[in-house]
């Protein structure tokens, strides 16, 4: 019972955190239509800018909306250089994963050097800080483990929340139609360049107040740790939307089906994991599972084949 | 969707049988090594070792994080909710158990080992007087014996370089510790950073353009996943490598006091064993290995054209020469 | 009100000379306030290089284009939109396909006003749209809370039509619109775009491959062959016109003759 009840525990305060970094990309990924990898680097700049807020005495939830405003600011950065300068926008997000690195490794030599242990301007990996005030501390006081889970669960509403507003705004409606189909944008008077600047800007403002979780659940900034968080959110994307979506329900389901898909998959890595004596393994294993994953639009469509031919045989034998 | 959870269900099923099939009275041990490679291996090898010299009766699960920080997280949150003791090998896996911990809410004591120094980490706040129900044994390399040994080839170098990853923790105390026994026994130094490893060659370019006539390798496991890079380059300029373990020897260092990994692991291991018998944690200071072993590696000097002096070599505790 | 003045446009193709294509060559037109102009010739005569010229998704080498004597080449494309309409010929491109009926023509209706944080569909938006669509005669009116996917390329070339003329354009710009319907469909679309202009006094140039269509309709009739403006008509010399007429004009004026295509779309 034990292991069945940490399963489920473990799955669902991961999958609430990287599914919000999943809302995130989700924003560049659908609603804009742009494959946005510099969500890898924006992941741990977030957490490191928390560690130093934090680390400086500034409360949590104050740190976590500083580190969604760099965020934002990084989003900019890859939309100017994708529509000013004209970089396609995989080199634009790469671009800016590569300088978010030793950003966030500069900021770890600061919280570093708070404790005397390095002198600012010093480039620091990880750090980590087992006794700091998170915005977890509240609720967890009260319940624990589930405090992590219902603090997740309120900020991951808060976002979704605060998303279906702005999308249903007249500029949201603008930003997605600029998504959509930039040609009749234009024709419809809309700046399609400052479109994708700001919902770059919120998307990748989003991941860094994921990753603004991420530390703080962690207590480390670790500057490596957004290595393989795209393909987490594409996977939480994808999955989510083969599990929940029929036909295309609103929007708020569509973000909610992001939270699905990305605890499906942890759920299903964490069974792994426990399967699996060699975690060398488990890479394999979250590779198989992506594409299946793909493939699942596939197997639908094959299955109601199939469910035709039965009903096309049945018919036959009465008839 | 029908057939998912279906499969789901099952295969949660069969973890709950498979889990459950176990002994109450075993000790239920974890261990989260942060990436599979040569030193944490040897020293998950060596903690094994001691647990089954004491005679320990237990069950071991092992994960491997392969240095994704999404595994860590969940092998952490895993391991803490069901064992009895802990151990992280490498920073980054005991600062997830650590913080596993703290979200678990329980008091399952936390070993750590190859961890060059826990309180730079932010692991603990006093190595001496463990307060935090964690503590195990420093890797930390005897940085200042290393450099020594460049004066002590009897080349006349006077210029040392070191390269190290900048996101490693460890290496950044081992770059001070280089940088003051450089100055205690006046050699200059420079240093140049790679936070990836397709960097290393334009690192070890700068660093030979900056005229070093010698080149210390730390502790650094990114650098010794491209020490190939490293080895090349050094060759190309003629430059001998010290390096700080042991297992660069055979990339293609010269000398090192070596870590060795298997003992450090074995006195973590003793130090499990003191904790399961009962002996608190805070009683029990960051351990390190004392008196290492000078290793020289006599055909990789051979092979840069250079002549070993007989003292050194007499004071050698291990001579690798075919 | 629209003057073009010695507009000229190359498109470099492949960095040889010899390929590049001369779309527009030194084009000239002056176009007075609530003309209805056709346009036909055969294909890569410049039409449609023409409108892209004049709506600003594409930049003259030479020329200006003046818009009650405004020089509007200056003008980027997504600006320019706010007084001029356009419908194209993929009733795809028009609309987006995914998004509701009513969300599109939202677009359409705060085109040249600033995008504010207001919640973007008004309760009464909803009953302005209806009176809009109620005239076209097709019960769209009462699918507005549908997807643009829905509806028929006829359908939705209709709302396109209905979306460019929405906010009193200044000019008109139709890319053989109707080019991609069926005839039955492309007949009521043509009427519709008749009734539009003609109750605005829009002025309007519309593009055809059909002969019959552009004589029939508008007041003006103005024939392309490479670049060039070859014959220009209006008024009762245009609705003397007929098709012979026309294919016998463009075999004296460029010494070739109509592609199959244009001459069987009569």
């Amino acid at each position: 019972m034990n292991v069945f009840y940490n399963i489920f525990t473990n799955s669902l305060n991961l999958g609430l955190i990287y599914a919000l970094l999943g809302i995130g990309v989700y924003v560049a990924y659908r609603v804009l239509d742009i494959a946005d990898l510099g969500a890898e680097g924006v992941f741990p700049l977030g957490g490191a800018v928390t560690i130093l807020m934090i680390g400086l005495g500034v409360p949590p939830v104050v740190a976590i909306l500083i580190a969604f405003v760099v965020g934002g600011m990084m989003g900019f950065i890859t939309g100017v250089l994708h529509t000013k300068l004209k970089i396609p926008s995989l080199l634009a997000g790469i671009i800016t994963m590569v300088m978010c690195v030793p950003l966030a490794q500069l900021l770890n030599g600061m919280t570093s050097s708070l404790s005397d242990q390095a002198k600012i301007g010093d480039f620091v990996g990880s750090i980590t800080m087992p006794s700091l005030p998170t915005i977890f501390t509240f609720f967890k006081a009260f319940i624990g483990e589930w405090g992590y889970i219902v603090t997740s669960i309120i900020v991951i509403g808060v976002i979704i929340a605060i998303l279906y507003w702005f999308f249903g705004t007249e500029l949201g409606i603008t930003v997605r139609a600029t998504g959509k189909n930039k040609i009749m944008s234009r024709a419809q008077g809309i700046n399609t360049d400052s479109r994708v600047i700001i919902g770059l800007a919120i998307s990748n403002a989003i991941v860094a107040m994921s990753g603004s979780l991420y530390s703080q659940l962690m207590l480390t900034s670790n500057s490596i740790f957004g290595q393989g968080t795209i393909v987490i959110a594409l996977a939480s994307i994808l999955l989510g939307e083969a599990i929940m979506l029929y036909g295309k329900p609103n929007f708020a389901v569509a973000l909610i089906s992001v939270f699905v898909g990305c605890f499906s998959y942890m759920l299903v890595i964490n069974l792994a994991m426990r399967l699996l004596e060699d975690n060398g393994y488990l890479k394999l294993v979250q590779a198989i599972l992506f594409i299946l994953i793909l493939c699942i639009p596939l197997f639908k469509k094959g299955f109601k084949n199939w469910q035709k031919k039965i009903k096309a045989r049945r018919i036959d034998a009465s008839a | 969707m029908k057939m998912k959870r279906l499969l789901l269900t099952a295969l949660a099923a069969t973890t709950m049988i498979a889990s459950t099939a176990c002994d109450a009275n075993q000790v239920q041990i974890g261990i989260l090594k942060f990436v599979n490679i040569a030193p944490l291996n040897d020293a998950q090898d060596g903690f094994v070792a001691a647990l089954n010299e004491a005679g320990i009766d237990y069950k071991l699960t092992v994960k491997d994080a392969n240095a994704d920080g999404s595994l860590v997280s969940s092998s952490s949150l895993t391991l803490i909710g069901e064992s009895d003791l802990v151990l992280g090998i490498a920073t980054p896996a005991a600062s997830g158990l650590l913080a596993a911990r703290e979200i678990k809410g329980n008091n399952v004591p936390i070993l750590f080992t190859a961890v060059t120094d826990p309180v730079y980490s932010g692991l603990m706040s006093d190595d001496e007087n463990p307060d935090s129900n964690i503590t195990g044994t420093s890797d930390m390399n005897p940085v200042r014996e290393q450099v020594e040994l460049f004066t002590k080839l009897g080349l006349g170098i006077d210029k040392i370089g070191m390269i190290y990853c900048s996101a490693e923790t460890n290496s950044i105390v081992q770059k001070d510790l280089a940088a003051a026994a450089a100055t205690e026994f006046g050699l200059d130094f420079v240093f140049e950073t790679f936070s990836e490893t397709n960097q290393v060659a334009a690192a070890m370019d700068s660093l030979i353009e900056a005229g070093i006539d010698g080149l210390y390798t730390p502790t650094d496991s990114t650098l010794v996943s491209a020490y190939s890079t490293v080895k090349a380059k050094a060759d190309a300029a003629q430059i001998p490598i010290i390096a700080g373990e042991e297992a660069c020897l055979k990339l293609g260092a010269i000398a090192t006091l070596s870590i060795n990994y298997f003992d450090l692991g074995k006195i973590t291991g003793e130090m499990a064993v003191e904790i399961l018998n009962g002996k608190s944690i805070s009683e029990l200071a960051v351990r390190r290995l004392e008196d290492l072993p000078l290793i020289i590696h006599v055909d990789n000097a051979e092979a840069l054209g250079i002549e070993i002096p007989a003292d050194l070599l007499a004071q050698a505790d291990e001579v690798i020469d075919n | 009100m629209l003057e073009i003045i010695n507009l000229d446009k190359t498109f470099i193709l492949d960095g040889q000379t010899a390929n590049n294509k001369h779309a527009i060559d030194r084009l000239n037109l002056h176009i007075t306030e609530g003309e209805f102009i056709t346009i036909i010739g055969s294909n890569g005569s410049g039409k449609s290089t023409l409108l892209n010229l004049i709506a600003g998704s594409v930049e003259p080498d030479e020329g200006q284009i003046l818009l009650d004597n405004e020089n509007i080449i200056t003008i980027k494309n997504h600006r320019r939109s706010r007084f001029i309409g356009r419908v194209f010929q993929d009733p795809m491109i028009g609309t987006i396909g995914d998004m509701l009926v009513e969300e599109n023509m939202f677009l359409a209706h705060r085109r040249g006003r600033s995008t504010t944080l207001r919640w973007g569909l008004k309760r009464n938006q909803k009953t302005y749209f209806e009176d809009l669509l109620k005239p076209l005669g097709l019960g769209l009116e009462t699918r507005l809370g549908e997807r643009m996917k829905n509806l028929s390329g006829g359908q939705r070339q209709s709302v396109t039509l209905t979306m460019a003329t929405m906010n009193n354009p200044r000019l008109l710009l139709l890319d053989e619109h109707t080019a991609a319907l069926d005839p039955e469909t492309a007949k009521i679309v043509m009427h519709i775009t008749d009734e539009v202009v003609r109750k605005a006094n829009l002025t309007t140039i519309m593009v055809t491959h059909n002969m019959r269509d552009a004589i029939r309709y508008g007041n003006r009739l103005i024939m392309m062959a490479d670049g060039r403006i070859i014959f220009d008509c209006r008024d009762e010399e245009k609705a003397k016109l007929t098709v012979e007429e026309l294919i016998k004009k463009f075999s004296e004026k460029t010494g070739d003759v109509l592609p199959d295509t244009v001459i069987l779309n009569k």
